[in-house]
């Protein structure tokens, strides 16, 4: 018997990271897959003002920090909220607000920076039997892919998934794929292609898959469209949630190649990320599929536990939040 | 130096904070101050008999300041590059933000080459106004050579390549270039006011200085050729009709067109709240105060003359000529006034002839660049083709929308030169069309987006907010200007207006169409201010 913990959408998030951390220890689990989103929004500059005094903003209002220890314990609390906590001076500040090539310099920096300390501290803190598998999403810039392809080379226990089919360790004759992609978001984000698009790299995606497709986990970030995966708040002009009756109102937002490809090859899973909102399982004709959703910016780790098995594939799964 | 607590975001447009409160106002003063004030505020008296020109300035001036602040208001609120179409798209409906972007672009698009191949003949005719007033041949016959279609064609290029080549390689240099071509023409602009001043404040200087430059008598010959040809005091003296007046503020709402310049560079504005609330709010007073009190002066120095000369240059040129004892007689524009005053400071005289097209060409890179943020801020929404919105790494400006909008440019010089069809349709009413939904914009927005009027500035009146009563008196006087305005459209007028904006129309379908086809659901995009 395998032991998956799948997780997704950290975005950032040093205490969810922490909490993903301990799953093979808490949860008996001995595959841990982290997959899509891995980076942060935002730097928040801690803005030198004098000898022992620094301001910040976070959450809408101004911060002072008058000595180290305080400082310490903001940029501590900013990173565990997905941001990147950055000493600075007013003068590097405003020269950052001049030059967009500095700041998209000083994200490459801090955020492949931040990804290299974490997979460290994974590969430090868990057994040499834990397997991990990272990956980014279509947050994620294309940079820091090669920080995982880094880790991947140089520890047996690493996996960059993208680009291959992957055995899964105690599974044999089992398969994994994994797609970062997803359809147009209204805000660009790196990895994005149109439904034809997505279609057309699945299914070149299909080709490398060796097993039958009932012995095949799909590790795909973007969720089928039209399930329960894929519902997130429908939003009025305010960009506040429609409610009626009280209850708020929810769209389908997900892929319709995604759902295509599932049911056109009926895999065992489909392992998604993505709608932070949909943390939920459905079934596509014979596929089951999960999202854990995402609560990164409350500090909550939310994943999937599932138990697979050479004989049955499949044996159980449920949801875990913490 | 950062004294606010900034925090920085991964996505952004590629647009830099480099341009400064002052050159934030230069750009608006530039944009606003050019031809109208030169032409409309003594010209335009024959056209509407009896109105009182400074007054026609101070009514379109009024919603002008009005809006000026609303519009201030929005922009701190959503600084980013694309200025109203950002605010009415957010605030009110999509497509009703398109299609007033969609004809105001139009109105700045066209105007953008044709100001630059009008400001040729412009300078071309102040230099020959000058030569002939200094018996300078050499001068009159390079001032006829830039009113020509080819002087027209080969300088509107020249201004046109070499704005478009400034506005390509950054902001920082442009602004400064701006700073000074808007300098200069302030400074001559304030010694004209100066002289007409002078002649307001002496009976009988502004007649002695006619009479001296073009003979003994001369003052008296103009009225008299006026007289001849139909010009009467009873019907034309300044001020006896209020509806002219009111028609008259028409044409003198188009000298107000730009005092939105600095909303549509909102995500190249430093300090956001304080540029635009300067550049605009204030930027609109100034000018009202410079338009008022030049056009104000200019008749208190001449009075009802200027109508007589206007008059008679326009039913007796011949008539006029022979009065003034010349071959052509100049048109009766603002600068020629000045320059009569000036008389015999031939230099002063020459500074305030071209006073006028300097302030002309300084429109130049203000149109450019709102004609093309406005491309930019369309393509950025994936409303326009998306390789549009990019920005060029090294010098942080759009340069394919740039590069459209010279190619548009070029168009409007050969219009301008030949009189094409295009260059003849009078674009005011699309102008205060799209006032009319900024207005309405700033009046609803405190109640459509209160989490987007939050962030800006909000001052309340009486438990209402500033915003709102500003909106909705400035919704009602440009409705009354509109009224007027839409009086003097021509079939020729409404029918390009009705393709062009079927036109904009069609692209709006199409574009909500396509991004749905891909999976994205335009109403999202319409949801969120885009990254500065």
């Amino acid at each position: 018997m395998v032991r998956l913990f799948f997780s997704a959408d950290v975005h950032g998030s040093e205490l969810v990271w922490r909490k993903w951390l301990n799953t093979p220890k808490m949860r008996g689990a001995n595959v841990v897959l982290f997959c899509g989103d891995l980076t942060g929004k935002s730097v928040v500059p801690l803005t030198k003002r004098g000898d022992n005094l620094w301001t910040c903003k976070l959450f809408g209002r101004k911060w002072t920090m008058h000595n180290e220890k305080e400082k310490e314990d903001m940029a501590r609390r900013i990173r565990e909220s997905g941001y990147y906590p950055v000493e600075m001076t007013p003068e590097e500040i405003t020269e950052l607000q001049k030059d967009k090539r500095k700041v998209e310099k000083l994200f490459e920096e801090v955020m492949t920076a931040r990804l290299r300390e974490w997979l460290q501290m994974a590969v430090d803190t868990l057994p040499k039997d834990i397997t991990i598998y990272c990956m980014p999403g279509n947050d994620d810039e294309f940079y820091i892919d090669e920080v995982i392809k880094e880790f991947d080379k140089n520890y047996e226990n690493v996996i960059y998934p993208l680009g291959r089919a992957v055995e899964i360790p105690g599974l044999p004759g089992y398969e994994m794929i994994s797609f970062e992609y997803v359809n147009p978001t209204p805000w660009n984000t790196p990895r994005e292609d149109s439904e034809k698009g997505l279609w057309k790299r699945l299914e070149k995606l299909s080709k490398l898959v060796t097993v039958d497709w009932d012995h095949v986990l799909l590790n795909f970030h973007c969720p089928p469209y039209n399930t329960q995966l894929d519902l997130a708040p429908k939003l009025d002009k305010h960009l506040k949630p429609v409610t009626v009756l009280g209850q708020v109102q929810m769209e389908h937002v997900g892929s319709k190649s995604v759902r295509k490809f599932e049911e056109k090859y009926q895999a065992l899973m489909g392992l998604h990320g993505h709608i932070h909102e949909s943390y939920a399982s459905d079934k596509i004709g014979k596929t089951v599929i999960v999202n854990p959703g995402s609560e990164y910016g409350s500090g909550i780790l939310r994943g999937f536990i599932i138990d697979l098995s050479p004989e049955k594939g499949l044996e159980t799964y449920w949801k875990v939040e913490g | 130096m950062a004294e606010e607590e900034v925090i920085f975001v991964r996505r952004a447009s590629g647009l830099v904070r480099e341009v400064g409160a002052f050159t934030a106002l230069s750009f608006v003063l530039g944009h606003v101050i050019g031809g109208g004030i030169n032409f409309h505020s003594t010209m335009d008296a024959i056209k509407y008999p009896g109105a009182s020109m400074p007054m026609a300035f101070v009514i379109a001036g009024i919603p002008s300041v009005l809006l000026g602040v609303s519009f201030a208001l929005m922009a701190v609120m959503m600084p980013r590059a694309g200025g109203d179409y950002i605010f009415i798209t957010r605030a009110m409906d999509p497509i009703v933000g398109f299609m007033s972007s969609w004809a105001f672009w139009f109105t700045e698009a066209i105007s953008f080459g044709i100001i630059g191949a009008f400001d040729s003949w412009f300078f071309g005719l102040s230099l020959w106004i000058y030569g002939m007033m200094t018996h300078n041949q050499g001068l009159m016959n390079t001032g006829t050579w830039m009113q020509s279609a080819m002087g027209q064609i080969i300088v509107g290029c020249i201004l046109v390549i070499i704005f478009s080549v400034l506005a390509l390689v950054g902001m920082r240099l442009f602004g400064a270039i701006m700073n000074v071509i808007v300098g200069i023409p302030l400074i001559t602009g304030i010694i004209t006011i100066g002289y007409f001043a002078m002649g307001t404040a002496t009976p009988g200087l502004a007649q002695a200085q006619f009479n001296a430059i073009f003979g003994s008598g001369a003052w008296g010959k103009v009225f008299k050729a006026a007289t001849d040809a139909g010009f009467s005091l009873q019907q034309y003296a300044m001020g006896s009709n209020f509806a002219s007046t009111m028609g008259a503020a028409t044409p003198a709402t188009w000298a107000y067109i730009g005092f939105t310049m600095s909303s549509f560079i909102g995500s190249e504005v430093k300090d956001p709240s304080r540029s635009l609330m300067i550049s605009m709010a204030l930027g609109t007073v100034v000018i009202m105060a410079y338009y008022v009190i030049l056009s104000g002066t200019c008749w208190g120095a001449f009075g009802d003359f200027i109508t007589a000369y206007t008059y008679a240059a326009d039913k007796a040129p011949q008539a006029l000529a022979a009065a003034l004892g010349v071959a052509n007689a100049p048109p009766g524009i603002l600068p020629f006034f000045g320059a009569v005053l000036a008389y015999p400071n031939t230099a002063i005289m020459e500074i305030i002839a071209i006073t006028g097209a300097i302030w002309l060409m300084n429109d130049i890179p203000s149109f450019l660049l709102v004609t093309s943020r406005q491309i930019f801020a369309w393509s950025f929404d994936r409303f326009f083709p998306e390789f549009l919105a990019a920005v060029n790494d090294r010098f942080h400006t759009p340069h394919w929308s740039i590069i459209v909008t010279m190619i548009v440019g070029f168009i409007g010089v050969f219009a301008n030169a030949y009189s094409w069809f295009i260059a003849l349709v009078g674009t005011t009413v699309l102008c205060i069309y799209r006032y009319l939904f900024d207005a309405m914009c700033a009046a609803i927005i405190p109640y459509s987006r209160p989490e987007i009027y939050d962030k800006g500035l909000k001052v309340m009146v009486a438990g209402v907010p500033l915003i709102t009563i500003l909106g909705i008196i400035a919704f009602a006087w440009w409705t009354y200007i509109f009224y007027f305005a839409c009086l003097a459209l021509d079939p020729l007028t409404i029918a390009t207006y009705m393709v062009w904006m079927g036109f904009g129309l069609f692209i709006f379908v199409a574009y909500w169409a396509y991004n749905k086809s891909k999976g994205i659901d335009p109403t999202t995009i319409y949801k969120e201010i885009p990254p500065a």
